[in-house]
């Protein structure tokens, strides 16, 4: 097997060309299959994508429309058809109409819980609420912890940042929890929709060599190595966890060229459209087909500074025709761009797309002219994997206000998942003080009629 | 909680070799209406406290037919006394029991108890008729908070139909619970259930309301009020609701359980608790907009505490309840630290500094008796703790350019840091805070006002910072998960409606004045509530009374439930990097403090001493709790609510940036400003080089370092803006970013200095380690370190010792307070 030469990115080669460690790691990368120029790691796993559309899209306006509804409630748009006969979408995603052969629509998703965005953020990425201090992990976090993280690419991956405050409390449920740091994902913390966007400080730094980087290593290692009694200490244990996977992606070619938007033709970046989420969606399938286990995307990062789906209508919110103006065309260029481009790589067999708010909003259109918060019953899109594409599943009702037939709720949505990613859906983990979790409780199925 | 206590009797047993010490609650029972019912609980009780429910327990009432008895309840069936049998084994004992006013035709009370049922049943709970817009047309106020409303919605909206006087059951009330009628909310009320039988009656009496709206409870409470369990056991809870008349009356069946610590105890619908691991936690229930708490202990292993010394010494009186808590919970706490350690901490926990290598020598060479205490005075006196609390402060008041000029940050910058240097007591700072007049340049604590110029957003922060409140959701409508009602926030947000804000004839300047006409309207009505401070009395509104005047009245007043306890918190949360209540700005009542005894003495205190913030770090550093080791003991490692050791923190942002700077002897320069709201980066030559991190005065300075290691952004009143996580992305900060490898290899910073001082290697070693982690390096480290200076080339020197440096810079050790 060729050894291929790792060269740093300058091209300096320091005394020895590349230390020992790497050399090993190349060797192994090559035997798992993963080539240099960082095919999809061939080891049969699936992938996931989940695409968080921060804000909460109003269902009526975009996945279920109410085209016999009474004006205040149908709202201003119409439905468009799609390429799947029956299945008809709203007239401001076009695109997303044009892909309708690649996903399918589950209509009767609700929960129970407070009305408020961060319950819906727990709910929707770990199936559980927030309660009696215990931190569910992030489904993403939980794939990257039952099959470990490939060679050289980070487990779970979450652009472009967390989500913040969003009126209640900091959200829970983005994190591995009781799972443990070294499962939580690593954030990128920087803009992919900026020009000049790279990892922040991914290459060493000029002036040292494999040499001094090797010392300066193991010098560290010899100052850690005596002092275990408080290394477990869940701060200490983050530190050490990090320091391993900055190396690892430090090390890592394939990583680093993921990462690197630069690579990717200016059609294609292009296609997916030049903004924060469109580049985050490039992104994403970039660490994907290089390794990546798990990618969350949170289209927005709050709903206070800047305009989302969070349309309320009144200051400083925006309203339905302004979402349609504003939010809805990036997500209609950047999720269409996403599943055509996965599809004609054949990675969408592999990969599990999903599209999903955190709960849907009011049938009536109020005096603002926008929607308020509604979990009573919502939309989301699931793709890829073993997801039959093309189907509608569920129904609400004619007003848009619950769920009329097949309710989903969150741990069923999860369940679903779950299974599309390969991972047994009442596996136990261990959760605080090692109790048990099942990953979803013994009563959940998947909703079968998306396979 | 009096009558609890007379009911610890425990039933001892003539022959004392055996300890079959059981005792049975309530003392007697009293049934008063056909829908009573009283809850039996039968348990061990050791030590004073309830520990083992046993199950088997025989209950039989006597004479029989004067009530029911099923699974543990006693229900009425005729009036008349008597008692109620219990047997357990050999064990016996009886209850006395009274059954009154079955046959006299007692219509329910629709507050006190046709309410309860609809909250018991989920009827008004957020998801179904207690949204804003309500459920099917029907729409109740949250869990019952406004009855009169509800009274109306059921009784008197949709033409009187969901209520038929004349034949109750056929009420579309009682159809739709039942299910008998389609129903949205599906099946909630059982047929033939007490719950039913209640409804029934209160419509077939009329569906009267009481005139007078004030319920007859006053509060509840649970017992028993502390059970001990082992992990897989199981217990009961019994909640009473006391009437103004003195009575109880068992609410059990129609309380909202929830447990604070679900990894230690879960608690079902019914208020049975099971012990799932270690430790303790608080059951909340909640009935009627009345909250009680109770804690279930689940002691670690047994016979642990006597098995090692315990080397624990009391220094005050926060100590003595550790160690009682420690001995019920059988956690041995960790031992304590070495004085190099203690030196260490103080200076990063009270300063936000690491002790230079002469701090370090000066501290070892004092022998002197009191060493801890006298350096304790030493940190809270000196120039670094006023830098340092100036600087936390303004993290809590939001203090950064954007919404004030910079001209309006030093103003506001430098009337802190006179309080912090002058030692105000909390009290005053608030309260000049609060009702500051006149320009905000000349009376820099005015710029809160020009920081928060939404009345709305200023009764939020206010919230937060001075009560521990979180009430942003209830802007808008009732709060889901708290007791506040949207009526509530904008009482309060319109205390703060007459405050006028005027241009100043300086740039950044405002003028802050009282205004003696406006109010805020209410979101939803468009009318102003009447200004009231959440749950406290409505300030007196006449004309030429100065709003925020009264409110600092109410809150700084002696029975004041907020802001004392929200203070003592934040400075304990600072210590020990936990809140005695988590989050810090959700002191809720369902969110209850393990520790509660330390908590209200600490708020005690505090009030006692002027609100010396002061007195309460003193007291806190003395502790001995403060001063344990992060080495977990023998069992305390997975232990996190009861601080038997420290837990390790990383340095925040900024205490990490001044290290570097200080350990290399290489300042950073802070020479721009993102003031953000997309309006990019200006230069801007104030800060003088050498300014420490601690000292800026703005949180808009740009510093990409400080952002990645998690510097607030001063934008919302939460603590939890600031990160102390650790990601790859800090990681490859300190790696490879440019910040501390300019550091490193600046010429003329300290590792010229060792250079050029011709130290022999090993010393050169123990400087290093000496400055940057404040010890000396052990054999190991010694010989790791001395073995690449050893076989350095000439000429290799500098890149060498640059690499120690930076590793020991970068170490798990130098990056956390531990």
């Amino acid at each position: 097997m060729d050894m291929i030469r790792l060269q740093t990115p300058r091209g300096k080669l320091g005394s020895g060309g590349w230390n020992r460690r790497t050399v090993i790691e190349f060797g192994g990368l090559a035997a798992l299959g993963l080539h240099a120029n960082g095919a999809e790691a061939t080891d049969g796993d699936r992938n996931g994508i989940l695409l968080f559309l921060v804000g909460a899209p109003s269902h009526i306006d975009t996945f279920d429309p109410k085209p016999a509804a009474p004006a205040e409630i149908r709202g201003p748009f119409k439905p468009i058809s799609t390429r799947v006969p029956g299945m008809q979408i709203s007239e401001i995603l076009p695109r997303t109409a044009s892909q309708s052969d690649k996903f399918s629509i589950i209509r009767s998703v609700y929960h129970t819980a407070a009305a408020v965005h961060d319950t819906g953020h727990q709910l929707m990425q770990t199936g559980r609420s927030f309660s009696g201090g215990i931190e569910h992990p992030h489904l993403g976090c939980v794939l990257s912890h039952l099959k470990g993280p490939r060679e050289g690419a980070p487990g779970h991956v979450l652009l472009p940042k967390p989500i913040g405050k969003t009126g209640g409390n900091q959200p829970h449920g983005q994190s591995a929890g009781y799972l443990g740091r070294a499962n939580d994902p690593f954030v990128l913390n920087a803009d992919p929709g900026q020009a000049s966007f790279k990892v922040p400080d991914l290459q060493t730094p000029d002036h040292l060599d494999s040499i001094r980087i090797e010392r300066r290593r193991n010098l560290r290692q010899s100052i850690d190595a005596h002092l275990a009694n408080y290394e477990k200490s869940p701060a200490a244990k983050q530190i050490s966890e990090s320091f391993g996977q900055a190396i690892k992606l430090m090390e890592s070619k394939s990583t680093r060229e993921a990462f690197d938007l630069g690579l990717e033709s200016g059609s294609v970046r292009d296609r997916y459209g030049r903004t924060r989420f469109g580049q985050s969606c490039l992104l994403a399938r970039r660490l994907v087909e290089r390794g990546v286990r798990f990618v969350t995307v949170n289209m927005f990062e709050t709903v206070f500074d800047e305009v989302t789906w969070d349309i309320h209508g009144s200051r400083p919110f925006t309203d339905i025709a302004e979402m349609a103006r504003l939010v809805a065309p990036s997500f209609d260029q950047a999720y269409s761009a996403l599943l055509e481009d996965l599809h004609q790589r054949g990675m969408l067999s592999k990969t599990l797309v999903a599209a999903m708010g955190e709960f849907g909003r009011t049938p009536k259109i109020n005096p603002a002219g926008g929607r308020d918060h509604h979990p009573g019953v919502w939309s989301i899109l699931l793709a890829g994997s073993s997801i039959q594409p093309g189907r509608v599943v569920g129904e609400s009702d004619e007003l848009g206000f619950a769920p009329k037939t097949r309710h989903a709720n969150p741990q069923e949505v999860m369940a679903t998942m779950y299974k599309a990613l390969g991972v047994p859906i009442h596996h136990e983990l261990s959760g605080p003080q090692g109790r048990p979790m099942p990953i979803t409780d013994h009563s959940v199925q998947p909703i079968h009629e998306l396979f | 909680m009096l009558l609890f206590l007379l009911l610890f009797v425990p039933f001892a047993e003539p022959s004392a070799s055996q300890s079959s010490n059981y005792s049975v609650f309530p003392e007697k029972i009293a049934l008063r209406d056909p829908w009573d019912s009283q809850k039996i609980l039968v348990f061990k009780v050791k030590d004073g406290l309830a520990t083992q429910f046993p199950s088997d327990v025989q209950l039989q009432v006597e004479p029989a037919g004067l009530a029911a008895i099923e699974g543990g309840i006693v229900r009425p069936r005729r009036n008349g006394s008597g008692k109620v049998n219990v047997r357990l084994g050999s064990w016996s004992t009886s209850v006395p029991l009274e059954v009154s006013n079955l046959d006299s035709r007692h219509v329910p009370d629709f507050l006190d108890q046709v309410e309860p049922v609809i909250t018991g049943l989920g009827c008004n709970s957020g998801a179904c008729h207690g949204a804003l817009a309500g459920k099917g047309g029907l729409k109740l106020s949250l869990r019952a908070y406004d009855p009169l409303s509800d009274h109306q919605a059921i009784v008197y909206q949709m033409l009187g139909r969901r209520v038929d006087r004349h034949e109750a059951s056929k009420s579309l009330l009682i159809q739709k619970a039942l299910g008998e009628i389609r129903h949205g909310g599906g099946k909630r009320l059982e047929k033939g259930s007490t719950e039913h039988e209640l409804l029934l009656a209160w419509i077939t009496g009329g569906a009267p309301l009481r005139p007078s709206e004030q319920s007859n409870f006053q509060g509840i409470e649970i017992f028993p009020p502390v059970a001990r369990l082992e992990r897989g056991q199981a217990s009961q809870s019994v909640v009473m609701a006391k009437s103004r008349d003195g009575t109880y009356r068992d609410v059990t069946r129609l309380a909202k359980f929830s447990s604070a610590n679900e990894s230690v105890c879960g608690v079902g619908p019914d208020g049975g608790v099971t012990a799932i691991a270690n430790g303790e936690s608080a059951i909340s229930a909640w009935f009627n907009n009345m909250v009680a708490v109770n804690r279930v202990q689940v002691p670690y292993a047994k016979g642990a505490v006597t098995q090692t010394p315990y080397q624990f010494k009391p220094a005050t009186w926060i100590d003595e309840i550790f160690l009682n808590r420690w001995r019920e919970l059988n956690i041995i706490p960790s031992a304590g630290i070495s004085d190099d350690e203690f030196l260490r901490r103080l200076w990063i926990d009270c300063l936000g500094t690491l002790p230079s290598s002469e701090i370090l020598a000066e501290h070892r060479a004092d022998q002197a008796p009191g060493k801890r205490e006298r350096w304790i005075e030493r940190a809270l006196s000196s120039d670094s703790f006023v830098d340092y609390w100036t600087y936390k402060w303004s993290d809590l008041f939001l203090i950064r350019t954007g919404r004030l000029q910079q001209s309006a940050v030093w103003a506001f910058n430098s009337s802190i840091r006179s309080a912090v240097r002058e030692n105000w007591g909390w009290d005053r700072l608030t309260r000049s805070m609060l009702t500051a007049n006149g320009s905000t340049l000349q009376n820099g604590l005015g710029n809160f006002f020009g920081i928060h110029r939404d009345p709305a957003e200023l009764a939020e922060s206010v919230a937060v910072t001075f009560m521990g409140q979180s009430i942003g959701c209830a802007k808008c409508h009732n709060h889901p998960m708290d007791k506040w009602t949207q009526d509530q926030y904008w009482g309060f947000a319109n205390i703060f409606g007459r405050i006028g804000l005027k241009a100043g004839q300086t740039d950044g300047e405002l003028v802050v004045c009282p205004l003696p006409l406006g109010d805020v309207p209410h979101l939803r009505t468009a009318k102003p509530v009447l200004p009231a401070p959440l749950d406290g009395s409505v300030l007196d509104a006449s004309a030429g009374a100065d709003r925020r005047v009264l409110f600092i009245h109410w809150l700084l007043a002696k029975d004041n439930k907020f802001f004392a306890r929200t203070q003592v918190n934040r400075l304990w949360r600072h210590f020990f990097a936990r809140g005695l209540v988590e989050p810090d700005d959700d002191m809720r009542q369902t969110n209850p403090s393990m520790l509660e005894p330390i908590l209200a003495r600490l708020a005690q205190e505090f009030q006692t001493a002027g609100h010396d913030n002061r007195a309460i770090m003193r007291l806190i550093l003395k502790s001995s709790a403060y001063q344990l080791s992060s080495r977990p003991s023998s069992n305390n490692e997975t232990e996190e609510l009861f601080f038997s050791r420290y837990h390790p923190r990383r340095l925040q942002a900024e205490v990490l940036l001044d290290a570097y700077s200080q350990i290399t002897r290489v300042p950073t320069a802070f020479e721009s400003i993102t003031p953000g709201g997309g309006n990019g980066t200006t230069r801007y030559a104030g800060y003088p080089l050498g300014i420490r991190a601690i000292q800026l005065p703005d949180a808009a300075v740009s510093s990409p370092f400080l952002d990645v290691f998690g510097r607030p952004e001063r934008l919302q009143a939460c603590s939890c803006e600031r990160s102390s996580e650790t990601g790859i992305g800090q990681v490859l900060q300190i790696a490879n970013g440019q910040l501390l490898n300019e550091k490193i290899t600046k010429p003329n910073n300290i590792v010229d200095h060792w250079i050029k001082s011709h130290m022999t290697d090993p010393d050169l070693v123990t400087s290093l380690f000496r400055s940057a982690l404040a010890r000396d390096p052990n054999t190991e480290e010694m010989k790791s370190f001395l073995g690449r200076l050893n076989g350095a080339k000439a000429g290799m020197k500098r890149e060498i010792l640059e690499d120690c440096l930076w590793a020991l810079l970068t170490s798990n050790e130098f990056l956390l307070n531990h």
